[in-house]
């Protein structure tokens, strides 16, 4: 029995009522003695930086929600396979980046479409027509907002790579982590970080020449 | 410049291209770069981008809104209790347990199944909300005509539970066992043992992966020519009842057959399924009935709208 009483831990507010600071590891031998405050403090800790991660793999802000919560219950239910290693973030992320590819993979999931999502439906711009059509003139680029345009075209582009590389640019560009913590969190040695997002650049330079080709007009 | 100097260096390219190397790396690989045609032009390929995403990472980062955070404070805690609470006597394993009881209940179940037949004479309909989520309260089987705010029914209360932290709770189960609970806006849906907390009914149609009846049905969802080949079964259903409403340029279409309602909307000038909706009869534990939704949209294609009409609107001929 890890809990005498559960219904005293429902109530879990880290950083007050004398919950000490503790790392990350320490937080997690915690939660196995029983102490499930020390979890929600990893929750607050880490629940924006998944989220950031997981936001830039994924479209729709609810599947970001939906691969969020699962992640920290995937990680709460496998808290004690985590063998402690200072590396409690890089495991968090790779439990976040199998999600947000479970949910990619679900496709006819993807098709479900909100009921207050059909009221603006028509005002969407496709950022595949957009790019592929030359009849996209420049005005056109001008009244959507270029940088709104390279963004959506950017994410498009990057939904097109390999799930590795796509990962790795993630989480070099967007979520900033070093080659060793990229090295970890993909689980690869840390002399194949680099090569792959060179490829990912060359690839993601193929894929965005449209665009690149519209800006240079 | 040689192959090896190549093949050591061709890592570093992109940070070389985003200036994130160290002075001393930076000098090395801008030495190789300036002698290696094939390195330069691969810093020149790849620097657009590289610009192009250091340019991304300045956007604000992604934060969780406050109603994430409740949600997801409550998944967990619903979580931890699930793990902390004893795990209750199943209620097969209690009747199995109770030969007399069970003997009662199978006894108490057969006369009330003649008691439904027997003095039940027919399935009322409504046409209106009222009139359908009477027909629900008095545990009836509703069919309703014409398009109805079906998303109306779901905010029904029928059966409220009390267990911690989720209250008041109720709990709906499909006919092939599939279950979630509804507390407020929240949805838990079971998937195997497990609970988990979603934000909408969106959620409820991901988590059945299995073969059974209901899972087939959500899956016949995810393409519009299986759902409009189910149309076209339920159209030849005698019990069905298609019908058809054209206004402002929308088709209206809805099918009602036993415990199912199929309503779609399509679009006249663009042929485009515009909203479709099917209604399921669910059942909570305490055997009463209610009205579930789902909601796609997806582009009919040219052949599949020409099959609808010859089957279902043979004399509409205008949405071709």
């Amino acid at each position: 029995m890890r809990a005498e009483n559960p219904k005293r831990n429902l109530r879990m507010v880290p950083g007050r009522a004398g919950m000490p600071t503790l790392d990350d590891d320490q937080c997690v031998q915690e939660c196995l003695a029983g102490n499930w405050q020390a979890f929600d403090v990893l929750v607050r800790k880490y629940r924006d930086r998944v989220g950031h991660v997981i936001s830039r793999l994924l479209d729709d802000e609810r599947d970001v929600e939906d691969a969020v919560q699962d992640t920290f219950l995937d990680a709460y239910r496998a808290l004690l396979r985590y063998q402690a290693s200072g590396r409690f973030e890089q495991w968090l992320l790779r439990l976040a980046i199998n999600h947000a590819r479970d949910h990619r993979r679900s496709r006819w999931f993807r098709r479900v479409l909100h009921l207050e999502d059909l009221a603006d439906r028509d005002s969407v711009v496709d950022p595949d027509s957009a790019l592929s059509s030359r009849g996209s003139s420049p005005e056109a680029l001008a009244r959507d907002g270029l940088g709104h345009l390279r963004q959506r075209a950017l994410r498009r582009a990057l939904s097109q790579l390999r799930e590795r590389e796509r990962v790795a640019l993630v989480l070099r560009y967007y979520a900033s982590y070093s080659t060793p913590e990229i090295a970890a969190i993909l689980q690869i040695r840390e002399g194949s970080v680099g090569p792959t997002i060179v490829r990912a650049c060359e690839r993601l330079r193929c894929l965005l020449n449209p665009l690149y080709e519209e800006e240079t007009k | 410049m040689t192959m090896k100097a190549c093949k050591q260096l061709y890592p570093f390219l992109a940070a070389y291209a985003g200036g994130e190397l160290t002075p001393s790396r930076h000098a090395q690989v801008a030495a190789h770069v300036h002698g290696c045609e094939r390195c330069a032009d691969c810093v020149s390929t790849i620097m657009p981008v590289v610009q192009t995403l250091a340019a991304e990472s300045t956007l604000p980062r992604w934060q969780a809104s406050p109603a994430f955070r409740e949600r997801l404070d409550l998944a967990i805690h619903a979580e931890i209790a699930q793990r902390t609470h004893p795990r209750r006597l199943s209620l097969w394993r209690a009747l199995l347990a109770r030969p007399l009881a069970t003997t009662g209940l199978a006894g108490a179940t057969v006369a009330l199944a003649l008691t439904l037949v027997l003095f039940i004479p027919s399935r009322p309909t409504a046409d209106t909300l009222d009139d359908a989520i009477k027909a629900i309260q008095r545990c009836d089987t509703v069919h309703v005509t014409g398009y109805t705010n079906l998303s109306g029914f779901v905010d029904e209360k029928h059966r409220l539970l009390n267990p911690p932290r989720v209250d008041p709770l109720e709990i709906w189960w499909s006919k092939d066992g599939h279950a979630w609970m509804r507390a407020g806006d929240r949805v838990l849906v079971r998937n195997g043992s497990q609970w988990r907390l979603r934000s909408s009914f969106k959620g409820a149609q991901k988590t059945p992966t299995g073969t059974g009846p209901f899972a087939a049905h959500l899956n016949e969802l995810a393409s519009p020519e299986n759902y409009l080949r189910k149309l076209r079964g339920l159209a030849r259903d005698r019990e069905t009842r298609p019908t058809s409403v054209r206004r402002g340029g929308v088709l209206k279409l809805t099918i009602v057959a036993g415990d199912r309602q199929e309503m779609i909307e399509v679009d006249a000038h663009t042929k485009r399924l515009r909203r479709a909706e099917t209604t399921i009869v669910m059942r909570d534990l305490a055997g009463r009935r209610q009205l579930d939704h789902f909601t796609y949209d997806q582009p009919i294609p040219s052949h599949v709208l020409n099959d609808m009409n010859s089957v279902l609107q043979p004399q509409d001929q205008s949405i071709r």
